[in-house]
């Protein structure tokens, strides 16, 4: 497990050429390793720009070292309060390197899954650049909406895909733990990204499957709609998981975007003038 | 064949049936055809439809849609898990499906529409003008059709068997696993073909003497060719191939959570077969435990559940069809442009989204799409509202499920509303409203 920063109340920051625009974050990362695995193979780094969460895989420890690889490489590439995505793509390419090495002789292989966000700017305009390759997951809640905004590298999200199985059904599946693309086993990392505005009000968690293996979504959303701060909610989260049987090693990075002045908008598109919504 | 269940039609609506249409029924393919249409026209077709190798592009192709013999209006509906509908003139299809009935109309587009549905659990076609609505099942006075040509009202096709109670209406899998959401006919984006390559990976290709180019387009390396038959094999599943039973397997291709009728989901192609899946699974299964532990990671190619196994999908590259693969695709011709209202001109070499605030649905392939950011005070714009991009030489617009919906005027052509996340192949000088004054205006390459 490595650890790298862990949380802020409330890091506020400037815009570049934006001088009237300001933003505030606040976030915290919390892991625990869990109440059935000797050791925690998770790993995160929590220091703006990058967040992320990284589950490794492997025997003896070897995916402890994947995931340190990980958030290590993420980390060594921070440099301001914003990041361009292809920096954070090339870090994970070098991270993939570091696993090759150390994995060689391993007959399982080594790897890690990895799940972000990196704070990055289109135009002018603060966005968050979620990433993702494996099983662990990005929410996020805006307002009313909670949603997982990444989509699991699994054959049983494929099988949800194809319709042969329902959501529910996915959750207890035999093979939930199989995933279809990592970081290591001499794969190129092949991140998905998404861009997401970063309002005031959005919310963001990270974590890793040990988490939504024990808490549904509901229950995830109910904890992150309490009004609780980043720090409690997080802690919230891992504690849920742990009296949940807390099977594996658990990973949870909430933020927070709390204030960003200058940028005002309502979430609500209200209906056109003149024209009644299609049915 | 493959498509379990039966087609049925009633008696002739008058003694010599001169006001039915004219149906066809072979394999997994109905057709129906205006009435004036000269029978060894239809012959023809049924006999096409017949062959073997016979696709929803190689029917839909051979149909006259210009000069004397014309086809005015019409109907092919190709059954199979993942149903096909093309649409001409005053033809229409009714879809059924859990959250209820849908007609399918041209909406006047030109040369037809096509569009695709998931889990359908009851069809029927004929000219628009006669009641919408289908029936469960057969009643006594219906006759079945397993091949063959008609004159009828109308040709309604169910998923059960000849001889089975329709009862409640039909699932069109009983064995699905009762579903408490409801999400039920995915509507594919369908795109009307306006003289290029459809964005589909289902590519209707119509043959190019038959084709209305309506805007002169600029010369593609190859991609279309005298005839249906001589393009390319596209990798997606030959529709006259596929494994008998799939239809029955548990609600293969369905969506997630929210489709309704009016959904379009894009990119869940779902080239797969059932058989392959569950090969994977199998396969994948190996050496793990049921204990939860471990993450496992099943295999070494890397795939994505909407696409097929080979090749990673991108958005902006339809890459599986050989037609847009680079070098004879976009790369060659070069990029379409658009500008919003009079502001800055953006060349379409990669996905635009825009809205209000836009985020970007999943990105697959590394390149970033352009997020473009446009006034709306009265918040009549979504926050992601449109996608514009490029696929091979043509133009797709996307409605992003806006919440006002997407207004499309192509020269020529009346004006079109876009229901929420449905596609349209666009040339350039199309407008694309999006609200509060934002107009988009596609430009030619350049």
């Amino acid at each position: 497990m490595t650890q790298i920063g862990r949380s802020n109340s409330g890091h506020t920051f400037h815009v570049p050429r934006r001088p009237d625009v300001e933003l505030t974050l606040g976030w915290s990362a919390v892991t625990n390793v869990g109440r059935k695995r000797a050791v925690n193979e998770d790993s995160f780094v929590a220091q703006n720009p990058v967040f992320a969460v990284a589950d490794g895989m492997g025997g003896h420890s070897a995916g402890d070292i994947a995931s340190a690889a990980v958030v290590t490489r993420l980390a060594e590439v921070i440099e301001t309060d914003f990041i361009d995505p292809d920096v954070v793509e090339h870090a994970l390419v070098t991270a993939a390197q570091d696993i090759g090495r150390v994995s060689g002789k391993s007959t399982l292989g080594t790897g890690t899954t990895v799940t972000g966000a990196a704070l990055t700017l289109v135009g002018s305009d603060p966005y968050w650049a979620v990433f993702n390759i494996g099983d662990s997951r990005v929410y996020q809640l805006r307002g009313r909406l909670f949603e997982q905004i990444t989509v699991d590298h699994s054959v049983v999200q494929e099988l949800v895909d194809a319709g042969a199985i329902s959501k529910e059904q996915a959750e207890n599946h035999p093979d939930s733990n199989v995933i279809t693309r990592a970081i290591g086993f001499n794969e190129l990392p092949a991140p998905d990204f998404w861009m997401i505005p970063a309002t005031e009000g959005l919310r963001l968690l990270l974590c890793s499957d040990g988490l939504t293996k024990e808490l549904t979504d509901e229950d995830i959303r109910s904890h992150l709609v309490a009004g609780r701060n980043a720090r409690d909610t997080a802690h919230a989260l891992v504690d849920a998981a742990l009296v949940r049987g807390g099977r594996d090693n658990v990973t949870v990075v909430v933020i927070d975007v709390l204030a960003a002045s200058g940028e005002f908008d309502l979430d609500q598109t209200v209906p056109r003038r003149g024209t009644g919504r299609h049915s | 064949m493959a498509t379990p269940g039966h087609a049925f039609y009633p008696p002739a609506s008058d003694a010599g049936g001169s006001a039915d249409w004219l149906f066809f029924a072979t394999g997994d393919v109905l057709a129906g055809f205006e009435p004036g249409t000269p029978l060894p026209t239809v012959v023809r077709l049924w006999k096409l439809a017949s062959a073997p190798d016979a696709s929803v592009e190689s029917v839909v192709a051979a149909i006259p849609t210009r000069g004397a013999d014309a086809v005015g209006a019409f109907a092919v509906v190709v059954l199979g898990s993942r149903m096909t509908v093309v649409v001409r003139g005053t033809g229409s299809v009714d879809v059924q499906a859990r959250s209820g009935t849908r007609r399918i109309d041209s909406r006047n587009m030109q040369p037809w529409y096509l569009a695709e549905f998931d889990r359908v659990t009851g069809m029927a076609l004929g000219s628009s003008d006669r009641q919408a609505g289908i029936e469960a099942g057969p009643s006594s006075t219906d006759l079945p059709l397993v091949s063959g040509i008609i004159r009828a009202p109308w040709l309604a096709w169910s998923p059960l068997g000849v001889g089975e109670s329709p009862g409640v209406p039909a699932p069109a899998r009983p064995r699905g696993e009762g579903r408490s959401e409801a999400p039920a006919v995915v509507h594919q984006p369908s795109a009307p073909i306006t003289g290029s390559i459809p964005v589909q990976k289902l590519a209707v290709a119509p043959g190019s003497h038959r084709t209305p180019i309506t805007t002169p387009l600029p010369a593609i390396p190859a991609p279309i060719s005298s005839s249906a038959k001589a393009l390319p094999p596209l990798p997606p599943m030959p529709r006259s191939a596929r494994p008998a039973g799939l239809a029955s397997a548990p609600d293969p291709f369905a969506q997630s959570d929210t489709a309704s009728l009016d959904d379009t989901v894009k990119g869940l192609g779902g080239k797969w077969t059932i058989g392959e899946r569950a090969a994977e699974l199998d396969s994948a299964g190996q050496g793990t435990g049921a204990e939860i532990g471990d993450t496992i990671v099943s295999s070494r190619r890397r795939h994505r559940a909407d696409t097929p196994p080979l090749k990673a999908w991108s958005p902006s590259r339809v890459d599986s069809d050989p037609r847009f693969a680079p070098g004879g695709g976009a790369a060659s011709i070069g990029h379409y442009s658009f500008r919003i209202g009079n502001g800055q001109v953006y060349q379409l070499d990669t996905p635009v989204y825009i809205g209000r605030k836009p985020s970007s649905p999943r990105i697959v392939t590394g390149t970033m799409p352009r997020l473009l950011k446009v006034p709306s005070p009265s918040m009549e714009v979504s926050s992601t509202h449109l996608e514009v991009r490029q696929d091979g030489a043509t133009v797709v617009v996307t409605d992003m499920r806006s919440t006002n919906g997407t207004f499309v005027s192509q020269p020529g052509s009346t004006h079109l509303k876009l229901r929420q996340g449905e596609s349209v192949v666009v040339v350039p000088g199309t407008l694309v409203d999006i609200g509060d004054g934002n107009v988009i205006e596609i430009l030619p390459i350049r």
